[in-house]
């Protein structure tokens, strides 16, 4: 051990820089962690949303039928949207993601929300789901036409600005898959609105029908 | 032969730093953004020891010298290296480092810095003082590495939950492997 000069001034000094930097960590992470309430960027992407509502761009995506839409105006004469994104191949969180629709779906039927409430899934992999495999899809889950329905995007040029735009981060794993932050979206004409995660379904539902009024 | 033995230690000190450096630059930088464990337990930690090391160089003597009258004990530089751990310790960190390019520069000079700082700190503090500082860390290391390891929960978008997992197991070897070092290092004297 080198003998340190430890005179008052030189401990001083050191405290006041200690302290300093003691300050700078607890502002940097309150600044990188919107203060304090995102450790992870999936919360983030939630408590960002609390504050203000995020502008859908105008993306162009085709129902199992074929038929032409906007993302923003999928809502038709529903009120509120729960939205998650899938690829109609997946075998993981996706087949999580479809039963917990599918709960859902139940659910907005025994409430008889049909009229406020739509389901709406969102294929990441235009150049594999085509109309044809929304369809298989849709029957696949069982889905009820005017409750829950699938779209793919139109131009797979897309693709990166619809992720971005819901903040979805998709990274390849085994098996010719994907592995993607999974959750459930709140949209209303073309606003999102909130991000719930998977396990709040219920909690979804509900401010879904508070948003919608 | 001490300036031969000299020589081979600062071209391994510049071979560890190549190497975690490089693991930032493209096409390398594939690597890391693809796997969590690689940017956590192979990385990051290279880039600290890279730093701790270069204390062996003559400008970084200088430096030390310079700031010896703010870091009595080394107590300045445990406290900045502390922080500058924990921030990378952040999930929401890791995801910023892989997806923004500048935030990865930052990563990769900090994490040196800090390694510089505690390799100099070493030499400046009582153990007491040591012991305090890579306790906490150790402590926060170990409880990182088995959330990692227990959790179901993806904790960056950026990475697979198979990547976390054994990232989990890379921290917690960390923590005991820096545990075993500081005390034969203690124990030596």
């Amino acid at each position: 051990m080198q003998s340190p000069d430890s005179s008052p001034a030189t401990l001083i000094r050191t405290l006041v820089a200690t302290v300093v930097i003691l300050l700078f960590g607890i502002w940097l992470f309150l600044t990188s962690t919107f203060q304090g309430q995102a450790l992870t960027t999936e919360a983030l992407r939630q408590v960002e949303l609390n504050e203000s509502p995020k502008k859908i761009p105008a993306l162009v995506v085709i129902d199992s039928s074929n038929q032409e839409s906007e993302i923003a105006k999928l809502s038709g004469d529903k009120r509120v949207l729960i939205v998650d994104f899938i690829y109609t191949r997946c075998q993981t969180v996706c087949l999580s993601l479809g039963s917990v629709f599918q709960v859902l779906q139940t659910k907005i039927v025994e409430l008889g929300l049909e009229n406020q409430i739509g389901l709406v899934s969102i294929s990441f992999d235009p150049t594999h789901d085509d109309a044809q495999a929304l369809q298989r899809y849709e029957k696949r889950l069982q889905m009820q036409p005017n409750i829950w329905r699938a779209y793919s995007l139109k131009n797979p040029n897309d693709r990166q600005s619809l992720l971005d735009a819901f903040g979805i981060m998709v990274i390849p794993a085994p098996l010719d898959e994907f592995e993607h932050n999974a959750a459930l979206h709140i949209i209303r004409g073309e606003y999102l609105l909130r991000i719930f995660p998977l396990d709040s379904a219920e909690e979804a539902l509900l401010q879904a029908v508070a948003l919608g009024k | 032969m001490p300036l031969n033995q000299s020589f081979w230690q600062r071209m391994s000190i510049l071979g560890i730093l190549i190497i975690a450096i490089g693991l930032s630059v493209p096409p390398f930088r594939a690597i890391i953004e693809q796997s969590m464990f690689m940017q956590m337990v192979i990385q990051m930690p290279l880039l600290f020891i890279g730093g701790a090391c270069l204390n062996t160089f003559s400008i970084s003597k200088k430096i030390s010298q310079n700031i010896a009258s703010w870091n009595v004990f080394g107590l300045t530089g445990f406290m900045l290296a502390q922080t500058i751990l924990i921030y990378w310790m952040l999930p929401i960190s890791i995801d910023r480092a892989v997806v923004i390019p500048l935030v990865d520069v930052a990563k990769v000079l900090t994490l040196m810095i800090a390694g510089f700082l505690v390799g100099d700190a070493l030499h400046k503090s009582p153990a007491a003082l040591q012991l305090f500082f890579i306790g906490y860390f150790v402590a926060m290391m170990i409880w990182l590495g088995m959330y990692f390891i227990y959790t179901d929960m993806r904790l960056c978008n950026a990475y697979s939950l198979n990547s976390q997992y054994w990232t989990g197991y890379g921290l917690c070897a960390i923590s005991i492997a820096t545990v075993a070092y500081w005390s034969w290092r203690v124990l030596k004297k």
